[in-house]
This record gives C-alpha cells, sequence and structure tokens, in this order.
C-alpha cells in the first residue's frame, strides 16, 4: 500500500449523493482521493462486516525522524474474504462507517488478532447499546446492532483491554448523516450546518515502543514519539499527503476525532474554525475559535470559511497547538496538515 | 493554599501597588532582602534608553517603532539572553526584542503590541540569534497576513541571522487578546520564548470608556487592565539549545512555569523591577471592592496561554466572568453568553479574556460586621494560621478589609493598609513551584484594596 494520502475527503453532496452500490458486505467504497481508510456506507438493515487483525504502517522513523519505518499496528479491515488476512490488511485508522439517520444496522467482528492479544470486540460509545468488555477470542466472531439515531461524528473502538488495543489502531470514525443533504446536523440544530467538503481526522499518538511490544509494554514509561492525522504524520518528503484542496468561497466541515491519549489543542492559521458540535451534538451556539482542545474521546465539527477572495495556493496550517509538529524530534511533522485553496 | 495565608514562601517581594497609586511611592519601597541577595547574572543590554518608567502594575503596551493614521510598526529582533529566576538561577531564553532607539533589548516574553480595531500592523522582524536557526513571526488569529523578505517557510516567511528583514503586515480586524509566537520549528522556537501578545482595542467604545469588544458588556475599568500570559519551560532543553546539543522535544519535561516570563514570587514584583532587567511584566491583579457608585466596573485580566500544555488556571476569594476565546467575545446572538468560572483551561495556544470583580459580601470592616455580631461559624484566624516562617506575612493583623492590628512580636508583615491578598495561579499544583521550590512558578496574586486604595 503506498502512504497515500488517508484524509477523506469528498464532497458532502457526493458523499450523499451516491448510490449504495453493491458491495461485499453491502458496502461500497467512495471518495474522490484514494484513502487507505476507507469509507463504507451502510445501508439501513445491511450489514459490515470487520476484521481486527494485525498488521503494519509505514509512517516516519519515530527514533531519528529521517527516513521511514515499519510500525506494527493492530487495525480494522472491511471483510472481503472467507478469512480475515488472505485478502485484508489493517489500516490506521479503521474504515469510516456512514450511516443515514434513522437506520438500523449491524456491525460484526472477526478476531484475527495475534494470540498474544486477547479478546476483542467493538463499542460504539454515543450509540445505545450494551458494551461488551469480555468480546470474543482468536477466530471467533461477534456481531452488534446500532442505531443512527441522531446525526453526526461519532467513533467506534475496541472494548477489551482499550488501553492496548486502541493504542494500537483499533479505533475509527462513525459518520451519521443528517436529514439534509449537505448539512451536518441539519434539522437537529438549531443553526444551520450547511458544508460544501468535509474532512474527517483522526487524531492519535504513537509511542513505537508500544506498538513493538503491545501485550507486555508497561504504560509508565508511554511516551508517543509520533502523532498522527487519519493515520499519517506530516512528513516534509511528501506534504501533499497532509494537504487538502479547498475551494474558495466553500465551507469545509472538519470531524475531529481524538482517538488518542492525549488532549491535542487543534489550531488554524490564517483563519478561524466555528465549532458546531460535540460528540454528535449540536452546540447550544456555535462558537468561533482560533485554537480549541480535542479531549481523549470526543469528536468535534468545525466550520471553516474559506474566503471567496482567498487566492489560489493560499494555505491554513492545521495542527495541535501542543506543538506535536515533529516526528520524533524532526520538525515539520506529526498533527500537522495544510487546507490548499485550488 | 489557603487565602491570604501563604504559610510556606521562601521569597517575597514586595507587590506592586494598583495602577492608580504614584510609581515613584511604589519604587521606593524597600526591595525584597531575599531577591537582592539572588547571584544576579543577567547584565542589562547596553544603550537601553528608558524614558519613562512603566506604571507599577497592569498591561504595559509597547512603544511603537512608528505610527501613522491607522497605523503602528513595531521592530523586533530575535535575541538570545538570560532570564532570572526565583531559586537563583538563569535560563537561556530566546526573544522578541523590541528595538529602543536602534538597540534591541531582550526580555521576555515579546513586547506587548497594541492596535486599534482596523489598524494596519506592521512587524520587521531581524534574526540577531547568531544561529543557523531561520526564525519568523505568526499571528493566529488574524487572516491574511502578508509576508515580505526572508525566504518561504512552512508557515510564513523566514529570515536568517544576517539575512536582513522580514516584514509581517495585517489588518488588525477584530479587537480582542492573541498570540503571536514563531512559525519556525515553534515545537523548539516557542519553547526557547519567540513568543508574545496581541491585543487590539475596539472601535466601538464610547469616549472615556475602555471596552474589551465592541460590546458594552465587555466595558472594563480603564485603570485596571491585566495581561496573564503563560509559559511552560523544560531548562533542560533550553541547555541543549545553549550547547548546540540535539534538541528532541518528545523528552520534554517541564521544571518552570511563568506568568509575562517570570515565575512566582518575580511576578508580583512591579513592572520595570530593576533586579529584573529582561523581564519588565509583573502580573499581580489589584482590584478594589465592588461599589455600584464608585467602583462600578470590573478590571480585565487578558490570559494568553503560549505555552505547550494546558493550564487550569484560577483566582482565589472569587470567580472570573469569562468573557471572549481567542479574540472573539462570547455572544449568542444579541444577548452576552459569557459565564461565571473558577477555573478556566487554557490550552496551549488559547487566548481568552475575563472580567474580574470583588464584592464585600460579608461586610468586613470592623464597624459594620464587628466580631461580637459575627455567627459561630466566623472566627478571626489564628496566628498560627496566618504568619509564615521566618516571621513573614501576609496578614495584616486585622480580618477586616482596610485594617491593621497587633501582630507577634518580630513578625513583618508585606499588608500595607489591611488590604487582602488572593492567589491567582495554575492548579496544575507541580507548576506551584520553581523546580521542586514552593511556592513559586504559574503563579501571581489578586490584590484587594479597601475601597479608595491603601491611604
Amino acid at each position: 500500500m503506498t502512504r497515500m494520502k488517508k484524509l477523506a475527503l469528498r464532497s458532502g453532496v457526493l458523499a450523499t449523493a451516491v448510490a449504495m452500490l453493491a458491495g461485499s458486505a453491502g458496502a461500497q467504497l467512495i471518495g474522490s482521493v484514494p484513502s487507505a481508510n476507507a469509507t463504507v456506507v451502510v445501508a439501513d438493515g445491511g450489514s459490515v462486516d470487520l476484521c481486527a487483525l494485525a498488521g503494519s504502517a509505514t509512517l516516519p522513523d519515530p527514533a531519528d525522524g529521517v527516513g521511514s519505518a515499519s510500525i506494527p499496528i493492530w487495525g480494522y479491515a472491511v471483510k472481503v474474504g472467507p478469512t480475515c488476512g488472505d485478502d485484508e490488511s489493517a489500516a490506521l485508522p479503521g474504515p469510516t462507517l456512514e450511516l443515514a439517520l434513522g437506520s438500523t444496522v449491524t456491525v460484526s467482528v472477526t478476531n484475527a488478532l495475534p494470540g498474544s492479544a486477547g479478546n476483542t470486540s467493538i463499542v460504539f460509545p454515543g450509540f445505545a447499546g450494551v458494551p461488551d468488555p469480555q468480546g470474543v477470542a482468536a477466530g471467533a466472531n461477534r456481531s452488534y446492532t446500532i442505531t443512527a439515531s441522531r446525526p453526526g461524528t461519532l467513533a467506534y473502538e475496541s472494548g477489551v483491554n482499550a488501553a492496548r488495543q486502541v493504542a494500537m489502531g483499533l479505533t475509527g470514525t462513525i459518520i451519521v448523516r443528517s436529514d439534509t443533504l449537505g448539512s451536518a446536523y441539519g434539522g437537529a440544530a438549531t443553526f444551520g450546518s450547511a458544508y460544501d467538503q468535509e474532512i474527517v481526522a483522526v487524531l492519535s499518538e504513537v509511542d513505537p515502543a508500544q506498538h513493538a511490544a503491545p501485550a507486555t509494554f508497561a504504560y509508565a514509561d508511554y511516551r508517543p514519539r509520533l502523532w498522527l492525522i487519519d493515520g499519517s504524520a506530516y512528513d516534509a518528503a511528501s506534504p501533499g499527503d497532509s494537504t487538502v484542496s479547498v475551494g474558495a468561497g466553500t465551507t469545509v466541515l472538519i470531524r475531529y476525532v481524538n482517538a488518542g491519549f492525549g488532549h491535542h489543542a487543534m489550531t488554524i492559521l490564517g483563519n478561524r474554525q466555528t465549532i458546531i458540535a460535540r460528540d454528535g451534538f449540536p452546540v447550544p451556539a456555535p462558537m468561533s475559535v482560533v485554537d480549541e482542545t480535542v479531549p481523549s474521546g470526543q469528536t468535534m465539527d468545525v466550520l471553516v470559511t474559506v474566503p471567496a477572495s482567498a487566492a489560489s495556493g493560499t494555505r491554513y496550517a492545521v495542527y495541535d497547538r501542543q506543538l506535536h509538529v515533529t516526528n520524533g524530534p524532526v520538525y515539520p511533522g506529526g498533527m500537522l496538515m495544510f487546507l490548499e485553496v485550488a | 493554599m489557603r487565602e491570604a495565608t501563604m504559610k510556606h514562601m521562601k521569597k517575597t517581594p514586595v507587590p506592586a501597588s494598583g495602577p492608580r497609586r504614584p510609581g515613584a511611592r511604589v519604587f521606593a519601597r524597600a526591595l525584597p532582602l531575599c531577591l537582592l541577595l539572588l547571584p544576579f547574572v543577567v547584565p542589562q543590554a547596553a544603550g537601553v534608553v528608558n524614558a519613562a518608567p512603566p506604571p507599577p502594575g497592569g498591561m504595559v503596551c509597547a512603544d511603537p517603532t512608528t505610527t501613522g493614521p491607522g497605523s503602528a510598526t513595531f521592530d523586533l529582533r530575535a535575541v538570545s539572553g538570560l532570564i532570572s529566576i526565583p531559586d537563583g538561577g538563569s535560563i537561556r531564553m530566546w526573544s522578541y526584542a523590541p528595538v529602543v532607539s536602534g538597540t534591541p533589548k531582550f526580555q521576555v516574553p515579546g513586547p506587548v503590541l497594541c492596535a486599534n480595531e482596523g489598524d494596519t500592523v506592521t512587524v520587521n522582524l531581524t534574526n540577531d540569534l547568531n544561529r543557523p536557526d531561520l526564525v519568523s513571526v505568526i499571528f493566529p488569529g488574524q487572516d491574511a497576513v502578508g509576508a515580505s523578505g526572508g525566504v518561504p517557510g512552512l508557515l510564513t516567511n523566514e529570515v536568517a541571522d544576517g539575512g536582513g528583514t522580514v516584514s509581517y503586515t495585517f489588518t488588525a480586524a477584530e479587537p480582542g487578546t492573541y498570540i503571536y509566537e514563531s512559525g519556525s520549528e515553534p515545537s523548539k522556537q516557542v519553547q526557547m520564548g519567540l513568543y508574545g501578545a496581541l491585543v487590539v482595542r475596539p472601535s466601538g467604545a464610547p469616549a472615556g470608556e475602555c471596552w474589551a469588544y465592541d460590546h458594552p458588556d465587555s466595558r472594563y475599568d480603564c485603570d485596571r487592565e491585566y495581561l496573564i500570559l503563560l509559559h511552560d519551560i523544560d531548562p533542560a532543553l533550553h541547555r541543549a539549545v545553549a550547547r548546540n546539543k540535539p534538541y528532541d522535544v518528545t523528552t520534554m519535561h517541564d521544571d518552570y512555569w511563568t506568568i509575562n516570563g517570570r515565575a512566582f514570587p518575580d511576578t508580583i514584583a512591579p513592572n520595570g523591577v530593576t533586579i529584573l532587567p529582561n523581564q519588565p511584566y509583573g502580573s499581580m491583579v489589584t482590584i478594589e471592592p465592588y461599589d455600584a457608585t464608585v467602583n462600578p466596573h470590573p478590571a480585565l485580566v487578558r490570559y494568553v496561554n503560549a505555552g505547550m500544555v494546558h493550564h487550569p488556571f484560577h483566582p482565589h476569594g472569587n470567580n472570573f466572568r469569562l468573557i471572549a476565546r481567542d479574540g472573539r467575545f462570547l455572544a449568542r446572538t444579541a444577548a452576552s453568553a459569557s459565564y461565571e468560572t473558577f477555573t478556566t483551561t487554557l490550552g496551549a495556544g488559547q487566548t481568552a479574556d475575563a472580567l474580574v470583580s470583588w464584592h464585600n459580601l460579608d461586610d468586613y470592616s470592623s464597624a459594620l460586621n464587628p466580631l461580637s455580631a459575627q455567627g459561630p461559624g466566623i472566627k478571626i484566624p489564628n496566628l498560627r494560621n496566618v504568619v509564615f516562617k521566618d516571621g513573614l506575612t501576609w496578614y495584616s493583623g486585622s480580618p477586616y478589609l482596610g485594617e491593621t492590628g497587633d501582630l507577634p512580636v518580630g513578625v513583618t508583615s508585606y499588608s500595607e493598609c489591611g488590604e487582602f491578598y488572593f492567589p491567582l495561579h495554575s492548579h496544575a499544583l507541580n507548576e506551584f513551584q520553581n523546580s521542586d521550590e514552593g511556592f513559586g512558578g504559574m503563579a501571581t496574586l489578586l490584590r484587594v484594596d479597601p475601597a479608595g486604595g491603601c491611604p
């Protein structure tokens, strides 16, 4: 897999309008930008089967920030064959699941993790349902049924031994589409939440020692050296991977999902971001900020307005103002991306 | 920490009085012996001309290099220097030095840049670090910042030592409190001290009134405007820079925490105090009890967190009213959405504005509320709780605001006239110290004077 941009980017209108073509699991990969973490549209009454399996991610070398390294991960992949791992590979983060408002869907997970990982399960914070702290053993499968009762950005993640399994990458985003085409919250919000383009920005960290020994790592020593947006660290050798083209005069929706363990002070330079929702709940009133904390485990939706007058090539840096903008010791890197006016 | 009973403080400079007091009187007060005993190694930059001393308390706007109708220009140079910390050490810092009479004056933090809403602001930066590092300034919260000169960098134009001057120009379009900081390897350069505050004043305030924003609910007492600019320091990283060793920010482990470039108790020393030549800004907040007639307007505190971690900041003695975040008044539709809060988490890079007033709810005067009339729950403080070691105390000898009383023989009080002192600090209490020496670090005091101030 090339280390392609993983910013799930597309027109909101397009995303909603794309028909749910038949996929191997009733799902359809869409996206105008090639995306390692596929977006999966799950129809009402449909299902998606996920594998939880070990793999690796090519990331900047966390030791000295020079070159790249293959980092062991555990991740989710859409199950397409009879045996997890034959046709699937783990990705950081897991596929984004896209649900229609009011739909009821089934998500299943097959535990294809190494035996040392123990059981695994999936929990769906923000959805009604019973948590599954027991999970299933290697080789087994379990299904969960969730109902998308309100629009917004939510997450799913491992519910067993989460300190290890979530850190290794067993996490993903759920988008529940609103009742209104091209609107994040539609009638669920008392204010407008229309957008032209959306970006899913899953925030996470990598401590390479934890990834090297996920079953035995001592968390007292937890010290990340890589900071990721949607599974990628900014890499000066391939800055295009962390650059999203935006249109002048458009509104960009950024769906932040903090799947990491630390808070992140997400900041935009040269523009502002208007907070419209947290954890899938519209805020009482939109709030304009430069810099806002996305706490661990929270989602936050913001709108960025690109002025119609913005010249082509204008860039807005989006980054963690805790200054996790290095790969190991090397700047630039880390939790940094750019919106670039087309 | 108990209010006004700071028992374990080791070093205690005489606090700055409020801005309404004549500065001469404050400077005439004896400097604390403990600070005079510090091995002071920071020389004053040569050739500095300081025309007028700053007011002893309150935020001090830097003089622009040049001003014109609707414009302000600030010349800054990135230079290296030392700051003093109250445990006797000094730390290598980089700063945006204002150019005074042609000479850079190293100071931490960078100068407070003030502009009026709608002004064209120009910042000219020259690199005098004598290092290979390129430097720059970014202005989070300002849109369409133009940059000329220098060389294009990742976030903005940058300038090398000997590379001339880079100029940044923007329109200060919206009033508020903002940060400016390095946009060149900020994980190193902001840690090293390349940061400062930018204040844009609203155009909508009526003559004679001070508003923080274009909204009457942001009105404050013109004489009581304060800056609390937070920063955290890992001295090992600073040593690595000073010695040209590898800099690995992932090893960061802070040991010093500053407000306006000083660590407590230096934070409560006056602006421009001579023993802190490179740290010109104090941060003690001085107010008087609210009174609908004589003192109706609150003080304004402008918070800026230039550090790399979040800081939970709170006053003792009262709540603050948070009125803005990142330079935007907290309004929903027409009505104010400001709110009372005790602890405010200031995220890394965030700014916030708070209005501060103090109500003498208990009628703390011996005439209105004598001890004999007090309920069983109100007791005169036990002297053992208000006198701290070495015979120094903030307690006046009387629990009543504006009154003094007897203290044990040998005890020295810092109280001038029975004013109250409340801690105003980061409640991440590991930050309430100077490398394990407490009290210190990210703390200052909220001083409540009796109505009219000390006589």
